[in-house]
């Protein structure tokens, strides 16, 4: 399952790289100097540390001021299986170009289509909302496109939560190269990472939600 | 200098901080330069149907903000901080204004950054 790691909170160990995401998950009182083990898996695990303690709600069990608590794994290192990935972009230049800040204002969007780490299909999608965003518009449009997930550089709560409904996750935070964004997505390297938020206990790689791969969108050739 | 932190409610350093940042129903400012003086009220744009995350910013700005901290920003609202020369951080869910300000002031708590690849 990985390995058991202690650490102290606040020492100056390799795993102050832990940093804030874990703080919240602290009762005040023991904020400092308090010793935890963590139950660690490969590579996402920080991921999973800073949307569990944040917006999905943590897997914490805690044990009061013994503060021993377990944070429990959400997201595996290797996605598995077939996933639409959809990238804000502020260009049409495809895996070429540049992440949008603006998921919702952007020109155009990235559709990738993984098998595991494999590139399948790449196309570009223009924003239909472009100039006349409203709040809802976009997480339908790529709902309706079958996106598993969206990769932009900022967003906020209720847009997130938007998303959350669509069953569509969220990695926010993110600029740069599209294509690049989408190599560290797919490394499990961002940190942004904003789970669905369905109750499920199979590998995330699977899909999220009730939306796996064969949902019945169209393929545009 | 003079902090800004995102409030659920209240009007001291116990106050949980909002997950919100535009939306954010209060606002709690710290003057670490005055003995951690603190100023709060409600958040004039937390209704606002459009652009709250900006016209949040230019609120701060009146106050003299040098940061904000919230739970999550929303695009406009970086851009908008960007512009003003405003250090956002992100604080974590059941955070209080106190462990987040000492975190900050510690330097355990990193200024928001936009991951580049």
């Amino acid at each position: 399952m990985g390995q058991r790691l202690a650490v102290e909170w606040g020492s100056a160990t390799p795993t102050t790289w832990l940093r804030a995401p874990l703080f919240g998950a602290l009762d005040a009182a023991d904020a400092r100097g308090v010793a935890m083990a963590v139950e660690w898996a490969p590579d996402a695990a920080l991921v999973a540390a800073e949307d569990a303690a944040w917006v999905a709600g943590p897997d914490v069990e805690w044990g009061g001021a013994a503060a021993e608590t377990s944070i429990k794994q959400q997201r595996t290192s290797k996605m598995a299986g077939k996933r639409r990935i959809a990238i804000a972009a502020d260009d049409t230049k495809g895996l070429d170009g540049e992440v949008s800040l603006h998921f919702g204002r952007c020109p155009a969007y990235v559709v990738v289509d993984v098998d595991g780490d494999d590139l399948v299909e790449t196309k570009v999608v223009e924003n239909p909302y472009l100039m006349n965003h409203q709040p809802g518009l976009v997480p339908h449009f790529l709902a309706q496109l079958g996106a598993d997930v969206i990769l932009a550089g900022g967003m906020g709560p209720r847009a997130i939560g938007m998303f959350q409904d669509f069953g569509i996750e969220v990695a926010t935070g993110i600029g740069g190269n599209a294509g690049r964004v989408l190599q560290a997505y797919l490394a499990g390297r961002i940190q942004g990472i904003v789970p669905c938020n369905h109750d499920h206990d199979h590998e995330h790689g699977e899909g999220c939600g009730e939306h796996g791969h064969g949902h019945g969108h169209e393929h545009e050739n | 200098m003079k902090i800004a932190f995102a409030i659920e409610a209240g009007d001291d350093l116990g106050a949980l901080v909002s997950v919100n940042f535009g939306r954010a129903p209060r606002f709690l400012i710290v003057d670490t330069d005055s003995a951690n003086a603190t100023v709060t009220f409600d958040n004039p744009h937390s209704n606002d149907e459009r652009g709250a995350g900006p016209g949040t910013v230019g609120t701060l700005i009146g106050h003299g903000c040098n940061s904000a901290v919230a739970g999550q920003f929303g695009p406009k609202a970086l851009s908008a901080l960007e512009a003003a020369g405003m250090t956002p951080y992100t604080a974590l869910k059941g955070a209080t204004v106190n462990e987040t300000l000492n975190a900050v002031v510690a330097g355990n708590l990193k200024p928001y950054n936009i991951q580049r690849f």
